[in-house]
């Protein structure tokens, strides 16, 4: 068996976010492949290119939600067993539950603090098992 | 001198001893024993002979007398019981006519009940030893009539000579010749009158005629019986529908139903053809036939009965007590309904069935036949009309209750719809202002921390500072935010109740409280086993600010003290802090009210407002005792039972603490 790079898709609508998670990253060492995209829809584009070893979602984004999103992949048997993360701030309880029942991983709120929030993305990306092949 | 006119002495075996009760008899044998003895030419002494045969016949016509009167006066006794004794009125009637007939000797006999008029009679009962044909009566009207009139026994020895009163013809063979006719009485007039008919010539005597009246007042009596008795019956079936009638309005039946089973009530109770519930509307001209018995179909709920000035309806609306009408066609006091008239109907009775502020309508019985209606029978329908009457005003009650109660469960049901699609609103409201608000605070804080790391070789030490500071500030405002939102939350998050372990909560985030600053040297206690009723993660909360506050303010003290103590109803958490002004006490509660300097203390001012609520939430009670430098307690007290159902109410959901 061979272990093929791990790769992290993570979407993220506010493009600020995005410089902060690549800014978490950025000189931290060895780290995933980490693919960003803007929506939910956009991510669904992503998941039929190849299934990565981890997806990270924001529940709050135009278009298409992370909760949307969930069920979506959740719904489609050759998605249903990639590991989700929901990676977002600000979000109602009720959601919260539904992400739970449908399995993700955790679910880790955005803090302000941005030691905090670069410690969270590094413990999220470094959460990935290599993928099995 | 010629022996036998001798008078010789009365010979001495003659004794005259009379016995008074047969002196007839024994005169007789006296005469007998002279006849027969050597004295009997005494008996040619044609005076004395006379003078004794006439004694005795007077005495035997005596005897006879008296024996018929004794007789008669056994019979009227035996008729007496037996009148008495039988529940059958025409039985006793009939048995009375026989009696009458056969002890007088005459071949008919017969009663006649007075219709009301004292001139037409209906008869009642009659005997005959002749075949007459059926219905022949021998007791005409007109000499009934006279009877009345005269008010005395009347005695004709001569029917063909009667000058009194007119003789109808009798059927071939069944003409009367002498008779004799004594009035029956009844409790306040005569009832009728009781004659006896012989096709022989008699000349009926005074003991005759005494006769026949104690048998007329032996009918009298069975007659008044009768009637009482009918009375009662009469009585207790009226009470016992108006009883029935009751129970039913108690039920809370439709009124549709309760009008037509009072109807038929009042139509079998009281044994008419005909009822009618009439009910007044709008239109004073007429009034509306809503439920009756007996009417032609298609006029219940439909026909409209004139209720002008002089019509019948009116005038019983306007008469302080009920309508009683024998005769309707005869009626001078208003003008006869017409839907009556055309209904045949005869005899009326009608009462008002009240209403709240003015009458609701009329009740009436209707009768086909001729009928006198009683004050009983009007107390009757008077009874269920008041009882229609409750039974509709209570409807009416009811259905402004019913009304009233729908209303305000639509108006709950309303609200609490409102109060829902409210409290929804405001926690999409709340999250959205938490992400959008936080979001630019992420990335200030971010930039500030990337600028320094990254960019800041160049800086000057004091633009690093104010970098952190920058920094601080944003982490401060989320933290803000969040006790905002989470303050708000609070009126709309719904409060569970469970047993919750006080003691293992406070345990818990003291020591965390101390992880996050393991240089304070804090000695605190938490009493075990403090258990509550409540909602474990609000009461988290609260504890998280309670205890957190006690940290916070003991945070200058030389030997800084928690405690954690159960009380009956709740706990209470103590330290040896700052304290406060009891002054103030009521203003600790209040959202951004701080009592201490925010360089002094650290804090946003929420935390007793958050505490508050939390337990305001629970039904509970929150008190603060302190003194300034001196420490604080604060005593939370919960109820035991479940919470007291409290719609939440829309000022306090919508109310968001203002910022000041």
């Amino acid at each position: 068996m061979d272990r093929t790079p791990t790769r992290v898709l993570w979407a993220e609508d506010n493009a600020k976010d995005r410089m902060l998670i690549n800014e978490s990253i950025d000189g931290v060492g060895p780290s995933p492949q980490l693919d960003m995209v803007a929506d939910g829809a956009l991510l669904l584009e992503a998941l039929d290119q190849g299934l990565p070893s981890l997806v990270v979602l924001d529940l709050k984004m135009p278009k298409l939600g992370g909760l949307d999103v969930l069920r979506k992949i959740r719904a489609r048997d050759s998605w249903k067993s990639v590991p989700v993360t929901i990676f977002t701030s600000g979000n109602r309880p009720s959601e919260i539950n539904e992400c739970l029942a449908l399995g993700v991983r955790e679910v880790v709120e955005k803090p302000v603090d941005f030691d905090l929030f670069s410690a969270a993305v590094q413990r999220i990306l470094h959460s990935v098992q290599p993928t099995l092949t | 001198m010629n022996p036998q006119t001798q008078v010789s002495p009365v010979p001495a075996n003659v004794h005259l001893i009379l016995n008074p009760n047969n002196v007839s008899d024994q005169l007789g044998k006296l005469l007998e024993r002279l006849e027969t003895s050597e004295h009997r030419l005494i008996l040619e002494w044609p005076e004395l002979r006379e003078s004794l045969q006439t004694l005795v016949q007077a005495e035997k016509l005596n005897q006879a007398t008296l024996d018929r009167r004794r007789w008669q006066h056994l019979i009227i006794l035996r008729l007496g019981k037996e009148a008495l004794a039988s529940p059958d009125l025409q039985h006793t009637l009939k048995l009375l006519a026989d009696e009458a007939s056969s002890t007088l000797g005459v071949e008919f006999c017969s009663i006649v009940q007075d219709a009301g008029d004292g001139v037409t009679f209906t008869p009642r009962a009659s005997r005959s030893t002749e075949n007459s044909p059926e219905g022949h009566l021998v007791l005409s009207d007109e000499q009934a009539a006279y009877t009345l009139a005269a008010a005395t026994t009347v005695i004709c020895p001569d029917l063909s000579a009667e000058t009194r009163f007119a003789q109808p013809t009798a059927p071939l063979g069944l003409q009367p010749i002498s008779g004799m006719s004594v009035i029956v009485n009844g409790p306040t007039r005569p009832w009728g009158v009781l004659g006896v008919h012989s096709k022989t010539s008699r000349n009926f005597t005074g003991d005759e005629a005494r006769f026949l009246e104690a048998v007329a007042n032996l009918m009298a009596l069975a007659i008044e019986r009768e009637r009482v008795q009918d009375a009662l019956r009469q009585r207790i079936r009226q009470q016992a529908a108006v009883a029935a009638l009751g129970r039913h309005a108690l039920a809370g039946p439709h009124m549709e139903d309760f009008f037509r089973d009072a109807t038929r009530a009042v139509a079998t109770t009281l044994d008419v053809d005909l009822c009618d519930l009439l009910q007044r509307n709008g239109d004073a001209n007429t009034i509306l036939l809503r439920a009756g018995i007996g009417w032609y179909p298609g006029l219940v709920g439909a026909a409209r009965i004139p209720a002008a000035a002089d019509s019948q309806a009116n005038f019983v609306l306007n008469a302080e007590k009920p309508l009683i009408v024998t005769d309707l066609a005869a009626e001078k006091r208003f003008e006869p309904s017409e839907l009556l008239m055309d209904h045949d109907v005869v005899s009326c009775l009608s009462v008002v069935i009240p209403g709240r502020h003015r009458p609701f309508g009329l009740l009436g019985a209707h009768s086909r036949t001729k009928r006198a209606f009683t004050e009983e029978d009007s107390y009757f329908l008077q009874a269920v009309a008041n009882l229609l009457a409750t039974a509709i005003e209570r409807h009416g009650v009811e259905g402004d209750l019913r009304r009233h109660r729908d209303d305000l469960e639509g108006l709950v049901d309303e609200r609490t719809a409102l109060l829902a699609a409210s409290n929804r609103e405001l926690e999409a409201f709340s999250y959205t202002i938490s992400h959008d608000l936080r979001a630019p605070l992420r990335s200030l804080n971010g930039f500030s921390k990337i600028l320094q790391r990254k960019y800041g070789a160049p800086l000057a030490p004091q633009a690093h500072e104010l970098l952190r500071l920058m920094a601080e500030e944003t982490v401060r405002m989320g933290t803000l935010i969040e006790a905002i939102l989470a303050l708000s939350r609070l009126g709309s998050v719904t409060v569970t109740q469970v047993p919750v372990d006080i003691s293992a909560i406070a345990q818990d985030v003291l020591e965390k409280l101390q992880a996050n600053a393991p240089e304070r040297k804090v000695s605190w206690s938490v009493d075990p086993g403090v258990q509550v009723l409540g909602d474990p993660p609000l009461l988290r909360v609260l504890l998280e600010n309670l205890l957190g506050n006690a940290w916070k303010f003991t945070g200058q003290a030389a030997d800084a003290r928690i405690s954690v103590i159960g009380s009956d109803d709740g706990f209470r958490v103590e330290d040896n802090g700052a304290g406060f002004d009891m002054a103030h006490a009521r203003e600790l509660f209040q959202p951004f009210h701080r009592l201490h300097a925010a360089d002094e203390f650290e804090g946003i001012g929420i935390g007793l407002a958050t505490v508050s609520r939390i337990v305001g939430r629970h039904g509970g009670k929150i008190a603060a005792k302190g003194a300034r430098g001196k420490g604080a307690t604060f005593n939370v007290t919960l109820p035991s039972g479940p919470i007291a159902p409290t719609v939440p109410a829309l000022a306090r959901v919508g109310h968001l603490p203002r910022v000041a």
